[in-house]
């Protein structure tokens, strides 16, 4: 049978872009892991994985004098295959991302609020642009804005009852520095927004979990 | 001498992968990846601020809450933006 000129496909393996492309992908999941540092910008990745691709192809070439037969690899992923591959990828983030929370570090119920409220301004920011990708299929983008919506009130609330706790807390601090003695309506209103910011802090955190819970479970009521 | 054709597939005999699909999962997984690195960077930021914050026996600062808690805000509106801008496009009610 004659070729096709016109054929623009071949195989995977003779991609060079695909071969940089999974090496810019193995080191920068080494690097996101933790697993290397190698203190090295996206752009000098990138600038490497295209050194180790010359490398490799020059490698490949060598070997093909000793074979007969082309490689032949597997079919190309289907775009359910995608699908599944990108929400698995998204759901380790998600464990990621409470493996390594910062809220460990704050010590007052304020700045575990603050830690709260930072971890999911990050994670939503880089969700966003997740989504803003067109390579992401819609059905992880969909699931993703669900889970956003999911985690979001707990975050407004954690939010309001931290501004009440600051006002009560600036206006009790302001009358013992004047040496007025705070009257007890004050006193019984700072105990009681305490009580919710700490409640808040223990529904935002979960709420912060169930992000890629959400995820999961959508993915399984998908298939 | 070897004879070099015999190793070289002909174009018929290339399995007819589509490269601009693999293409686009590695984007995808390398987007995916890069956001990992992104969100590992923004929590590492935002732990030494916290740390700072410990270190100097202090809360957060009422400019602090205010920065941060417009940043939450700023990130959910363009994430519910962008999975709505999406939905739209998918040709589905949103």
């Amino acid at each position: 049978m004659q070729s096709d000129p016109n054929d623009d496909t071949k195989p995977v393996w003779a991609s060079r872009t695909i071969w940089a492309s999974v090496i810019t992908l193995a080191i920068g999941l080494l690097t996101a892991t933790g697993l290397v540092d190698l203190q090295l910008s996206e752009t000098e990745i990138q600038d490497w994985a295209g050194w180790i691709v010359t490398g490799l192809g020059a490698l490949f070439g060598l070997l093909r004098l000793f074979t007969k037969s082309p490689v032949r690899p597997g079919r190309p992923p289907d775009e359910k295959a995608i699908n599944a591959l990108a929400l698995l990828l998204i759901l380790g983030l998600g464990f990621g991302l409470t493996a390594c929370s910062v809220t460990s570090t704050a010590e007052t119920p304020q700045q575990r609020a603050y830690a709260l409220i930072g971890t999911y301004a990050v994670l939503a920011q880089e969700a966003a642009t997740l989504i803003e990708n067109p390579d992401t299929p819609d059905e992880v983008a969909e699931a993703i804005g669900l889970a956003d919506q999911l985690a979001w009130p707990a975050i407004t609330a954690l939010s309001g009852a931290v501004h009440r706790y600051a006002a009560l807390s600036d206006e009790l601090a302001a009358l013992e520095a004047s040496g007025h003695t705070p009257p007890d309506a004050l006193t019984i209103a700072l105990s009681r927004t305490f009580d919710e910011l700490s409640v808040g802090i223990l529904r935002a955190a979960p709420a912060l979990q169930q992000f890629s819970v959400a995820l999961n479970q959508l993915r399984e009521i998908r298939s | 001498m070897t004879d070099m054709s015999a190793a070289l597939p002909s174009l018929s005999e290339q399995s007819a992968l589509s490269v601009p699909s693999v293409l686009r999962f590695l984007n995808l997984a390398l987007g995916i990846v890069a956001t990992g690195v992104q969100v590992r960077a923004g929590l590492d930021a935002l732990d030494q601020e916290i740390r700072r914050q410990v270190q100097s026996g202090r809360d957060p600062t009422a400019e602090e809450w205010q920065t941060i808690q417009t940043r939450a805000e700023a990130a959910h509106r363009r994430l519910q933006d962008a999975a709505r801008d999406r939905l739209a496009r998918g040709g589905k009610d949103v």
